[in-house]
């Protein structure tokens, strides 16, 4: 089975998608409770795993056409966009290392591309 | 990624308090990248019989077993995290691409060539300093 190009346009959109769960996620996990009344107003919360439901939709469309060895690595792509995401929204700071874990994984994800 | 304090459910707490030490988290992370990666070939193969319609979709039982899977990965990674260090577990999270491209080659008769090791072998590696980076501040 050859993957197809739009199998790995999906997983990068599933990826972006993802990450604004994660960054929902991570904003909701401040005012998170073990009451069921709070857990329900926590809309920060639900959107998060809203994202993260819509993402594993086009997550799992993509693998109808494409190999799973060359799909599953792309998703790494949602690391570099929460990294972005908790610079921009969650005023976390970048050092060297992050910016060398992103540049390795972007190459190493274009490794995966030309494999595939 | 981080929850602290009162961020899991009660229920959860039975395995918080087994979880002592590093170790046992670094135990809990490698068991979840196990069902992480279990839980990929079981999507796959659900995906195979996608269908729009809900009774299929409830009947697709890989799917339905994939998505279990990735579901209590994700917990015990919470958990996990929770009590070991970023730099350790990080990188231990992303030997998951290698356990998902071992199980892809067996399962699914998929291909790996030196172009896919390459690029898994970089992921892990980008995945490291990123841990490494993250438990730095």
């Amino acid at each position: 089975m050859k993957t197809e190009l739009l199998s790995i346009l999906l997983v990068f959109i599933g990826t972006i998608i993802g990450s604004f769960g994660a960054l929902y996620l991570k904003i909701g996990s401040k005012d998170f409770s073990i009451n069921i009344k709070k857990l329900i107003r926590n809309y920060k919360l639900i959107f998060g795993f809203l994202f993260y439901a819509l993402s594993s939709v086009f997550y799992v469309i993509a693998l109808k056409w494409g190999e799973l060895s060359v799909l599953y690595p792309l998703c790494a792509a949602s690391y570099i966009w929460v990294c972005f995401l908790s610079m921009k929204f969650l005023n976390e700071k970048m050092n060297r290392l992050k910016w060398l874990g992103i540049i390795t994984i972007v190459i190493g994800i274009i490794f995966i591309g030309i494999g595939g | 990624m981080e929850f602290k304090s009162k961020s899991y459910l009660y229920e959860l707490r039975v395995l918080d308090y087994f979880m002592k030490t590093k170790k046992e988290a670094i135990l809990l992370v490698l068991l979840c990248t196990f069902l992480t990666a279990a839980g990929q070939i079981f999507l796959k193969i659900g995906s195979g019989n996608l269908s729009f319609s809900i009774l299929k979709l409830l009947g697709n039982l890989p799917l339905i077993t994939g998505f279990a899977l990735y579901f209590l990965g994700a917990v015990i990674l919470v958990i996990a995290l929770k009590h070991g260090e970023l730099s350790v577990l990080y990188p231990i999270i992303a030997t998951s691409f290698v356990w998902v491209s071992f199980l892809s080659i067996i399962f699914l008769n998929e291909i790996m060539n030196t172009w896919k090791w390459a690029g898994v072998i970089t992921i892990v590696l980008g995945m490291g300093f990123i841990g490494k980076g993250g438990s730095l501040g």
